[in-house]
């Protein structure tokens, strides 16, 4: 994203942009958007599971993010700063 | 006509008039298809049965390599549809046995979906996300603290002095944190009077956003988009007067945060379609 200052109507979505954090969707997509009853769904276990399986290949990803894709799990940091992610 | 697969359900637009769809494909690659309902389209997808059915939906769950590919996709078809239309997206992993089960959760809901249409008519959502940003704590110890390893004879008591100093400093990170945290309430706050509705999602851990320092804000807002310039400027003003907060502005998001329809009307469980029995083949 560029700076917050020009942000405008015709902005566009960030469509497939991988840059876009898992985490920020998963907060999104999994608690957000209409809940219907649908004859499948989630549940609160699901999301759950979800959020244990996230916590475990984040715990892994360190090694992970070198060996892959360096963009997978970059948490797009804004503006320059120089990303602080060194996990413990 | 059957339809083999299980029918997942993306969002809710007013039309999909003009080729929306073309060429936009979903979760499982497959095309997308709209049902439609006066003034009301509900965007779905075919998906493999055995591949979403309860049973595989909850082990592919397990494996986040499989679900961040969902998850994009799901999200990559509603921003889609947001650049051009009112959308509400459908929360993720939402599936009927078929597409008639689909239909009448659309004419059901018609009227409350409209009216949550027209509340995020317009409208954006934008996250804000606020962190501690706190100097790198010095080292341990200023001065010999480092015993060269060997004959470091331990003369005065440097262990009672390295405790204190360690407690001086989580004191001090504590006070620090205690601060931070109230002024990023003050952010949330300035930033909601600027928009329509704000919303929480939880703070991130550690783990999961990839960041040392402590999330203080994980903040969501729905914004008029002839508000939104004037929005990003308050996130950077904001950001900028802030000491000890690092402040990061995303977005613009479909209104994911702000899509609560009313509750449906109560009414005994109907099924909505000959749920015909599980069929027993599988692959293992």
């Amino acid at each position: 994203m560029t700076g917050a200052g020009e942000v405008a109507r015709t902005a566009p979505y960030p469509v497939d942009d991988r840059r876009i954090a898992l985490v920020d969707l998963l907060d999104r997509l999994l608690a957000g958007g209409v809940v219907v009853a649908g004859e499948i769904t989630l549940g609160i276990a699901g999301v759950d599971l979800v959020r244990i399986s996230l916590r475990a290949l984040v715990a892994s990803v360190s090694t992970l993010v070198a060996e892959t894709d360096p963009d997978l799990w970059d948490p797009g940091p804004p503006d320059g700063d120089l990303p602080h992610r060194e996990l413990p | 006509m059957t339809t083999p697969g299980l029918t997942w359900i993306y969002a809710v637009v007013p039309d999909v008039a003009d080729g929306l769809l073309d060429g936009m494909t979903g979760v499982a690659g497959e095309p997308l298809r709209a049902l439609t309902a006066p003034g009301l389209a509900l965007v779905v997808g075919s998906v493999p049965r055995e591949d979403f059915d309860e049973r595989a939906l909850q082990q592919h769950l397990a494996d986040l390599r499989w679900v961040e590919t969902a998850v994009r996709a799901h999200h990559r078809v509603i921003a889609e549809l947001a650049r051009t239309r009112r959308t509400l997206p459908l929360r993720f992993a939402t599936l009927y046995r078929d597409d008639r089960g689909a239909l009448s959760f659309l004419r059901g809901a018609g009227p409350r979906l409209q009216a949550a249409l027209d509340r995020v008519a317009d409208r954006d959502e934008w996250g804000v996300k606020a962190y501690l940003d706190a100097p790198v704590p010095d080292a341990p110890a200023t001065g010999p603290a480092d015993p060269p390893d060997g004959a470091a004879a331990a003369d005065d008591r440097p262990g009672t002095a390295y405790l204190l100093r360690r407690r001086a400093q989580r004191d001090d990170r504590a006070r620090r944190f205690e601060q931070a945290h109230e002024r990023a309430r003050q952010i949330h706050a300035a930033l909601a009077d600027r928009a329509d509705e704000a919303a929480e999602h939880p703070l991130q851990s550690a783990e999961a956003s990839g960041r040392a320092a402590p999330m203080l804000l994980n903040g969501a807002y729905l914004v008029e988009h002839a508000r939104a310039a004037e929005f990003g400027a308050a996130v950077t003003e904001l950001g900028r007067r802030t000491t000890g907060v690092r402040v990061e502005l995303t977005g613009p998001w479909p209104p994911y945060s702000f899509v609560e329809i009313d509750a449906e009307p109560v009414e005994p469980a109907e099924p909505a379609g000959p749920v015909t029995g599980s069929a027993p083949a599988e692959g293992g």
